[in-house]
């Protein structure tokens, strides 16, 4: 059992709890609320593995490629802007945990030397590695086969820890949602800090003989971020005084405040990889990359992958990280270590990073979003349901061709204009006014380059080619 | 409860095995070529030969002929071409390859006879020398 103590002071108090709205609060809190969303998605989920395994095997014709590739990714990204990680709350992976509350609890915990994210770094730039070397947005039945593996890898962690290890330390998909909810508009936290510091069982994190607790070992009056939260609501859920609030903030409220995230190694590393990543899944669309791949001669074509963005998506942002911290260390003259500057600073990357993905996921969402629409027509028909006319495959754009770039552009500039902002404030609330300028100078260049890289990537003509070994 | 993973990858290895008949191969009796101008090809406007033939070699000249190009990628709109006539058993259509990368081309003919054929070409399209 966890015995976690109350903090003083975490994030502030709400003065509106979404978990109290009549009709959306009622059924977020309901026992088995959660499951009806993880249910929607379940299905989802099925037509993915079903179309994907038996479907035409061409990308824009089946449900699997059409609405993992363009929809999950484009919805993801709108509703963690736009309201928070309800994808992670609507997964439909960590059923088990959902459904048979004992197999979860009767397990092992998660390695100490592996409670971190290190691991997730490795998973996440993994799965990106896969998509590009196996062409998974061309493949419907390797789409159905990663849902697949997803299942067996939630299914297995959950039922060998009695934590949710695979959400907290191994899942890509919830490491991009973890990170996107920074700068989510909600956030859990509580009504009174003094009902928890009274509080004897603490079942939003322990639970109780009805109600699971917090998977991830998650204690809501100290949260001060979104780091971790599936947005499960066990905890809402499991509290006996009904304590816990899903509270509306300012998206940037979490990275402005320099006491949100631990200062250390991995998160930092964790925040720089998602901005080179961003980069990287936009590089792997545009004709410098398909010379790139042609230069580096005769190797086979998943060693130049894993140079290109391995060296794209985890040596840079861990050298230009390192350069940045030093420098400014050495500029603002200051002694503290160089792991409290790359963690501090390091996250600031955040709202660029989330743009940059917004951009590139926003742009197939917005280009393509009504393809489903003649994939599940034909869907249909190949079933024997007596639909008219044949699928009319060239519905497939949301947004006029013309508005994409420009809207490409403005989220690359709000995004850079949230992070230098961030920027500024963690600056002043971590050293002197006078030493501040050469403390954050390396960074904002950073992220100013960033910035221009992704520019540059959505200007050049877009090219789809197949890299992997299958073709 | 142990059996049902078990059970489960039964059921997935079952459907893995399985495929729709909208998968299914070109007929035997129709040989169906594809030409394409330029050769290579690149971003820009383009002309499609489809070129169809009987099981022994005679030109099909009746059929009614749909070629769609797909990206590899969901979500690009497809470039479609219809025709009608074919001189020689050659069908002649304006094309337009609208991006550079791997396309899939799926000509479709429907004989006089009712009866439809279809295959699908792989096509790698590259930028124009300027760009």
């Amino acid at each position: 059992m966890v015995a976690p103590t109350v903090p003083p002071a975490a994030s502030p108090l709400p003065r509106t709890d979404i978990l109290r709205w009549s009709v959306l609060g009622r059924l977020l809190r309901a026992r088995r609320g959660r499951l009806l969303f993880q249910l929607l998605l379940l299905l989802w989920a099925a037509l993915v593995i079903y179309d994907g395994l038996t479907g035409p095997q061409l990308a824009p014709e089946n449900l699997a490629t059409v609405s993992v590739w363009l929809h999950y990714r484009g919805l993801v990204v709108l509703l963690l802007l736009l309201a928070g990680n309800f994808f992670c709350m609507a997964c439909p992976f960590t059923l088990p945990r959902t459904l048979a509350p004992r197999l979860s609890e009767a397990g092992w915990r998660w390695p100490r030397a592996l409670r971190n994210k290190w691991t997730a770094v490795a998973t996440f730039v993994l799965l990106l590695l896969i998509y590009e070397w196996f062409d998974l947005w061309a493949s419907a039945w390797l789409t159905a086969w990663l849902t697949v593996a997803y299942f067996a890898a939630a299914f297995i962690l959950e039922a060998l820890f009695r934590e949710s290890a695979f959400c907290k330390y191994v899942c890509p998909l919830g490491t991009f949602n973890f990170l996107g909810a920074a700068i989510s508009p909600s956030q859990i936290t509580v009504h009174s800090r003094d009902v928890c510091r009274t509080c004897p069982g603490k079942e939003c994190v322990n639970g109780s003989a009805e109600v699971v607790g917090c998977g991830t070992l998650l204690f809501p009056p100290q949260m001060s971020s979104n780091m971790d939260c599936v947005f499960c609501l066990d905890c809402a859920r499991a509290c006996p005084y009904d304590n816990v609030a899903l509270t509306p903030r300012s998206p940037l409220a979490e990275l402005v405040d320099p006491a949100s995230w631990p200062l250390r190694w991995d998160l930092g590393l964790l925040a720089l990889v998602f901005a080179f990543s961003a980069l990287g899944n936009a590089f792997g669309m545009v004709p410098p990359f398909y010379a790139l791949l042609e230069a580096l001669g005769r190797l086979p074509a998943g060693v130049r992958l894993l140079a290109i963005f391995g060296s794209l998506e985890l040596l840079l942002p861990a050298f230009a990280g390192l350069g940045a911290a030093a420098l400014g260390r050495a500029l603002a003259a200051t002694r503290e270590p160089l792991r409290h500057t790359f963690a501090r600073y390091a996250p600031t990357v955040l709202p660029l990073a989330f743009a940059i993905w917004l951009a590139h996921y926003g742009f197939h969402f917005a280009t393509g979003a009504l393809a489903i629409v003649p994939a599940l027509h034909a869907f249909l028909l190949d079933h024997g349901l007596p639909l008219a006319g044949r699928p009319d495959w060239t519905l497939s754009a949301l947004l006029p061709f013309s508005w994409l770039l420009p809207l490409q552009m403005a989220a690359t500039l709000v995004g850079l204009g949230g992070s230098l902002y961030v920027l500024e404030r963690r600056t002043r609330s971590a050293v002197p006014a006078a030493k501040a300028r050469g403390a954050q100078l390396p960074w904002a260049v950073l992220w100013l380059l960033v910035a221009l890289a992704a520019v540059y990537l959505f200007t050049l003509p877009m090219e789809m080619r197949g890299t992997s070994f299958f073709n | 409860m142990k059996r049902l993973p078990f059970l489960l990858i039964l059921l997935i290895a079952a459907v893995s095995a399985c495929a729709r008949a909208s998968d299914a191969p070109a007929s035997d009796d129709v040989n169906i070529t594809l030409q394409l101008l330029p050769e290579p090809a690149v971003v820009g406007e383009a002309t499609v030969i489809v070129t169809l033939a009987d099981a022994v070699g005679n030109p099909i000249e009746d059929a009614t002929v749909h070629v769609k190009g797909d990206m590899n990628h969901a979500g690009m709109v497809p470039v479609l071409a219809e025709a009608d006539q074919g001189l020689g058993g050659m069908y002649e259509m304006p094309f337009e390859w609208t991006m550079g990368g791997s396309w899939i081309v799926t000509v479709e003919a429907t004989l006089a006879d009712g009866t439809t054929a279809t295959r699908r070409f792989d096509v790698s399209v590259g930028m124009p020398a300027s760009q």
